[in-house]
């Protein structure tokens, strides 16, 4: 069984991701890296949903909070999240050899979860006591394939629960454009799924959510929904900008799970401001080493050519699993 | 030794010697339970296997397939039914992006064995049409999982290979697009095999030898082209059919060979003209045997309209009489 963490614990984690996620943000700003989907303000999702499973329970991750989760599954250290940042580690949604079990998201909204379904049902029909949690944004929740999925989650009473991470945005549109529902959460209901809302600026009470959730769904009560309400303070990606206006995005960057756990644990005498300093700077000095580490490792890389000629064995065994048919041993193109 | 069966018995057939088998194969759909499925393919799977190993499901394509995707991953060889071909459509992305990519896109980490059977066509193997199936319950959209790389497509087009076909597949550790042509379920019927009779993946079929010129023909169009092969052989004109029963991987060799003997080729499926899998063999042809060729290649394909319900559908589907056409305008270039 996972052990519970003190809300340290957690307080270390999503500062964390939060450092190490705020620079890969910085940097894919800046044009050093492509393209990034910040996780900002997300960790705090990532890091309960994380904490609160077995090695061998399943997480189909989403890209703002995946990296958080595999920081908390112990998949990804504070210097290997900066790497995969660069792209030298295989990313945030992919199974990392012999690391926790992940599912990937495929970039096609909502197109993952059915997979999820199917883990989950292999758990059911081979009786093992694991769960599956697939997370996906607000925006996703619309898509028909994740309503096909709960409903069958329902009828099926499958060990899988839906983590919605509700940031209230979709690209650029909002919350109150896509949905007449007054909560994600309210949606349970028509599939007969129990669900909640959580604030997600709210980190232990997050991961209390999710420490709760798998221990009922693990214990046989059947899917769940979970909805996290959290923001996005910045553009959806680094390069597209943001439509909304300075007023809702100030407002946006007014909740922040790490700044209100790090007040909580000062006011209540657990920690202090001078511990605190001390440990970002510990945390700032990793992620700068590691950015170092892997800017050199980039500058040797050799760029793949466009020749066009792989053979065509070697292609098919990119693609397949099967044995190399006899037609295409040796064949050139 | 054989035994005479209908296509649709040797797919039951099938079902049955795989199951048993091996435990790890489970069928998967709507009403293949005690109904034995829309067309009846699995009549009586449910009552020998019971609810653990034939999984009924709700409407939901796109929930069922991806269920069955994380079925395989989980280790388990899934066969998908849906009800008729054309019902894929609905749930697409997880055959294009799921299915077909697993494999690839994890590096080789998830293995997806699922077999997806689509009851397609409206052909009665040369016996007339299906004739109320019309627009959107008489199409072939094999050449669509030809273009998705990471699937195996077979078309079995008699009951000796529909069996074969359905057992490799199930073996098979890609996911396998098993193409079962609808008009044939009740109307070709043949000996197969007794024993454990496997039509090995990637080996087309000479279904009749001739010198004059080389008709492919997929599906229900191998049996057209047998008639039409008896008829022409009245008049001194000996026609050679090719099967190719997996499209991929496509069996080159067999038709190159074929056309390398005749000089001549037409080619006949079901499936609409334009962008059909027809184009892709001749392309083959011009790629690598162009020096043999007398005459331009032809196809006889359905034509570029939707497919009329009733009797219209004869004035946009092939069969003889527009085979017979297209195989003479050949012989006499
Ligand atoms: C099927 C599909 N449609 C559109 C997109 C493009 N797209 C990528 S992310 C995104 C917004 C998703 O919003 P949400 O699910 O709320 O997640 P968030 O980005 O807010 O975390 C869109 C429209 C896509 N990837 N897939
Ligand atoms: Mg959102």
């Amino acid at each position: 069984m996972t052990k519970a963490l003190s809300p340290l614990e957690i307080y270390r984690l999503v500062l964390a991701s939060r450092l190490s996620e705020q620079r890969i943000t910085e940097l894919s700003k800046a044009g050093e890296l492509p393209g990034h989907h910040s996780g900002l303000n997300h960790e705090s999702v990532g890091i309960a949903v994380g904490s609160s499973v077995d090695f061998d329970d399943c997480v189909q991750t989403s890209y703002r909070s995946g990296a958080a989760v595999m920081h908390a599954r112990g998949g990804l250290t504070l210097r290997e999240l900066i790497l995969q940042g660069f792209g030298l580690l295989p990313g945030i949604r992919a199974q990392h050899p012999g690391g926790a079990r992940i599912l990937r998201s495929t970039g096609i909204l909502g197109g993952q979860v059915p997979t999820a379904v199917g883990v989950a049902l292999s758990y059911q029909l081979r009786r093992k006591p694991n769960v599956v949690i697939s997370v996906f944004g607000d925006g996703a929740s619309n898509e028909g394939a994740i309503h096909e999925c709960m409903n069958i989650a329902g009828v099926k009473r499958l060990p899988l629960i839906f983590v919605v991470e509700n940031n209230g945005i979709a690209l650029s549109t909002r919350g109150s454009d896509s949905t007449a529902a007054k909560t994600l959460a309210d949606r349970g209901a028509g599939y007969g799924i129990p669900a909640v809302t959580v604030d997600g600026g709210d980190a232990m009470a997050t991961y209390a959510a999710m420490t709760a959730a798998v221990a009922r769904t693990r214990s046989g009560g059947g899917p769940q929904i979970i909805e996290m309400k959290l923001t996005r303070p910045g553009e959806h990606a680094s390069v597209i900008p943001d439509v909304r206006s300075e007023q809702e995005v100030s407002d946006a960057r007014l909740v922040d799970a790490v700044a209100n756990l790090r007040n909580t644990l000062i006011n209540s005498g657990t920690w202090d401001a001078e511990s605190d300093a001390s440990l970002i700077k510990e945390f700032t000095e990793i992620v700068d080493a590691a950015v170092d580490e892997a800017r050199q490792r980039k500058a040797n890389l050799k760029p793949p050519t466009d020749d066009g000629l792989l053979p065509e064995a070697q292609v098919w065994r990119m693609a397949h699993a099967s044995d190399v048919p006899a037609a295409l041993q040796g064949a050139s193109r | 030794m054989s035994t005479k069966m209908s296509y649709i018995e040797a797919i039951r057939e099938a079902h049955i010697q795989e199951m048993q088998r091996d435990e790890s194969v489970l069928l998967m759909g709507i009403d293949v339970g005690p109904l034995g499925g829309l067309f009846g393919a699995t009549t009586g799977i449910f009552d020998k296997f019971g609810s653990e190993r034939v999984l009924e499901f709700p409407i939901s394509e796109t929930g069922y397939i991806g269920s069955g995707i994380g079925l395989a991953i989980e280790g388990f060889r899934p066969i998908i039914e849906i009800q008729m071909a054309d019902f894929v459509t609905v749930a697409l992305d997880q055959v294009m992006t799921v299915m077909s990519k697993e494999y690839a896109v994890t590096g080789g980490a998830n293995r997806v064995p699922a077999v997806l059977r689509l009851p397609f066509g409206a052909n009665l193997t040369g016996q007339g049409y299906m004739g109320g199936a019309g627009p959107a319950h008489s199409q072939s959209h094999e050449a669509w999982f030809c273009h998705s790389p990471g699937l195996v497509v077979v078309m079995p087009s008699n009951p000796a290979d529909a069996l074969g076909l359905l057992k490799a597949a199930v073996r098979s550790d890609d996911p396998v697009v098993y193409m079962e042509q609808k008009g044939m379920y009740r109307t070709s019927i043949g000996d197969v095999p007794d024993g454990d009779h496997v039509v090995e993946i990637g080996q087309a079929a000479v279904a009749r030898e001739g010198s004059d010129i080389t008709v492919v023909a997929m599906g229900a169009m191998v049996q057209v082209a047998l008639q039409l092969a008896d008829n022409l052989a009245l008049e001194g004109i000996s026609v050679e059919v090719v099967d190719p029963r997996t499209l991929v991987p496509l069996d080159e060799e067999t038709i190159l060979v074929s056309v390398r003997k005749t000089g001549r080729l037409v080619i006949t499926h079901e499936a609409h003209r334009t962008g059909g899998f027809g184009a892709e063999i001749a392309a083959v042809v011009a790629e690598k045997a162009h020096g043999s060729l007398q005459a331009p290649v032809k196809r006889c394909a359905a034509r570029d309209v939707a497919i009329p319900a009733g009797d219209a559908a004869l004035r946009v589907l092939p069969g003889l009489g527009s085979l017979t056409t297209t195989v003479r305008e050949v012989l006499a270039f």
